[in-house]
């Protein structure tokens, strides 16, 4: 158990803390098999978002103010035993011209625990199942869990979410706990359902490319927790090659790895989160024509969140993402493609408020300052002269989940 | 919430006091070392990645006893000694 943050109990309180166990179960054996009480639930979630931004299109006409982000989602999950336990999520998300908010299935999954005892537990995922990739991206569109009111783009791009958000396959877990330490490993193979987003994103919208993915999806992240979660360190990893015919060029492969580097320092109030990205894409086919196209794009995003209140909290983030690690500010390749150079990085300046009145409910409100748009959707605006390099972004979210 | 039984296979049944409640404020800071909130994300990342479920509340106190007591592998906590025959108390630390 975690002791940051943890304060001396007052000797003066007229009150004690009595942790209690029922006697029940133990010595009546008659009774073991039965399962506890909630051990069929239900939850979900509603979130709506209002997106303001003073140029370009972010989450659909935001410059007008948008109201195309929403997210629904509701689970559930039924638990046999405690070793076997059945889960579902639907999920309809609204994100601008991204998403139309059409139900796809989020996870659906059966979750076997071959091992369990007070230091370790391993067992394996079956079924559609969330890519553990950063501290976010498995619960990424569920607003009381994320690190704001969008996902730090540096990391968690919405552009091309659907490449890393889930797998169709098995995912492996093996938890270790010794003293203040504790490893978490979890490996995953499988088929990732690919969409139009990853499509216009990695060959150019002009060429209507249509993808495939070319054998399975592997991946997974090794997770280090430092007394109960104080420090938190973690690398992940997803790779995949996708099989891509244009109607201009001659097919070809788009190889695809996915690293990220995560740390996260708890104390008291206090939350300090850094996260980085670096993605090598590798085109190959395409009768060599796209070889020069082969980059490694990186990011990272630096936050700190401070709890003012038992309710509010503050967040400050700076993030900053580039096309390509070894051209930063995108000068060799705006000479190559005849774009200007923002369209090849982002920086972003992000200050926020979270009030938690209930359980329940969220409401956040937050401003961005912007340099560059390459985390702009080519679906969303698709005609780079109309794209402008120095942009403001106001966003509203309330949230309500059981 | 990592464990789903006792080490004689009986199912654990966790039982919670709502986040505002002073009971779970106490028991969250002092016994867990976290602020209630950061327990309620922790719960929230399993209980919407479907790989863990959410424990039980309870509204009052004296529920609390009667859950604990009535219910095998039941565990949860108090402010006052009203422990009876049923309920075994844990020393912490």
């Amino acid at each position: 158990m975690s002791k940051y943050g943890k304060l001396p109990l007052n000797r003066a309180s007229t009150y004690y803390l009595i942790l209690l166990a029922s006697l029940l179960g133990t010595q009546q054996s008659a009774l073991a098999s039965k399962l506890p009480e909630n051990h069929f639930q239900i939850h979900g979630f509603l979130t709506q978002a209002y997106v303001k931004t003073t140029d370009n299109r972010f989450f659909g006409d935001s410059q007008d103010g948008s109201f195309d982000f929403r997210e629904i989602g509701a689970n559930a999950s039924y638990r046999f035993n405690p070793k076997l336990m059945a889960s579902a999520q639907l999920l309809s998300r609204v994100a601008g011209d991204m998403y139309n908010g059409s139900l796809t299935v989020d996870y659906a999954q059966l979750d076997y625990t071959f091992h369990m005892s007070e230091r370790a537990r391993y067992g394996a995922l079956l079924g559609r199942t969330k890519n553990p990739l950063g501290f976010y991206n498995d619960t990424r569109d569920v607003a009381a869990t994320r690190p704001g009111i969008f996902m730090p783009q540096a990391i968690y791009w919405d552009r091309v979410r659907n490449m890393v958000l889930s797998n169709d396959g098995v995912q492996f877990y093996a938890d270790n706990s010794n003293g203040l330490h504790r490893f978490s490993l979890q490996l995953l193979a499988g088929k990732t359902p690919i969409d139009e987003n990853v499509e216009k994103s990695y060959l150019d919208p002009s060429l209507n490319a249509s993808m495939d993915q070319d054998g399975v999806t592997t991946g997974g992240r090794l997770l280090y927790e430092w007394d109960g979660g104080r420090l938190r360190l973690a690398l992940s990893n997803a790779m995949l090659k996708l099989d891509s015919r244009t109607t201009i060029l001659p097919p070809g492969s788009i190889d695809i790895d996915y690293w990220v580097l995560s740390a996260q320092y708890n104390h008291g109030p206090w939350r300090l989160t850094a996260e980085y990205m670096e993605e090598p894409i590798d085109y190959q086919g395409f009768a060599n024509l796209l070889d020069s196209a082969d980059t490694t794009v990186d990011g990272y995003y630096l936050q700190g969140d401070y709890r003012l209140h038992s309710d509010w909290e503050l967040l400050l983030r700076y993030e900053q993402s580039h096309y390509d690690k070894d051209d930063r500010y995108g000068s060799k390749v705006s000479t190559i493609s005849g774009l200007p150079p923002y369209n090849f990085y982002s920086k972003l300046w992000t200050a926020g408020l979270l009030w938690e009145p209930t359980e329940q409910l969220m409401l956040r409100a937050e401003f961005s300052q912007v340099e560059g748009v390459i985390f702009l959707s080519n679906l969303e605006n698709p005609i780079p002269s109309e794209r402008v390099k120095d942009w403001n972004l106001f966003s509203l979210l309330i949230s309500y989940s059981f | 919430m990592r464990m789903t039984s006792w080490p004689d296979g009986v199912p654990i049944q966790v039982f919670v006091m709502g986040d505002k409640t002073r009971l779970h404020a106490s028991f969250s800071k002092e016994i867990l070392g976290v602020f209630p909130h950061q327990l309620r994300r922790a719960w929230n990342r399993q209980i919407f990645a479907g790989t863990g479920q959410a424990p039980a509340k309870v509204d009052t106190e004296q529920e609390m006893l009667d859950k604990v007591a009535t219910t095998p592998g039941a565990i949860g906590y108090t402010s006052e000694e009203l422990i009876n025959e049923q309920i075994r108390k844990i020393a912490v630390e």
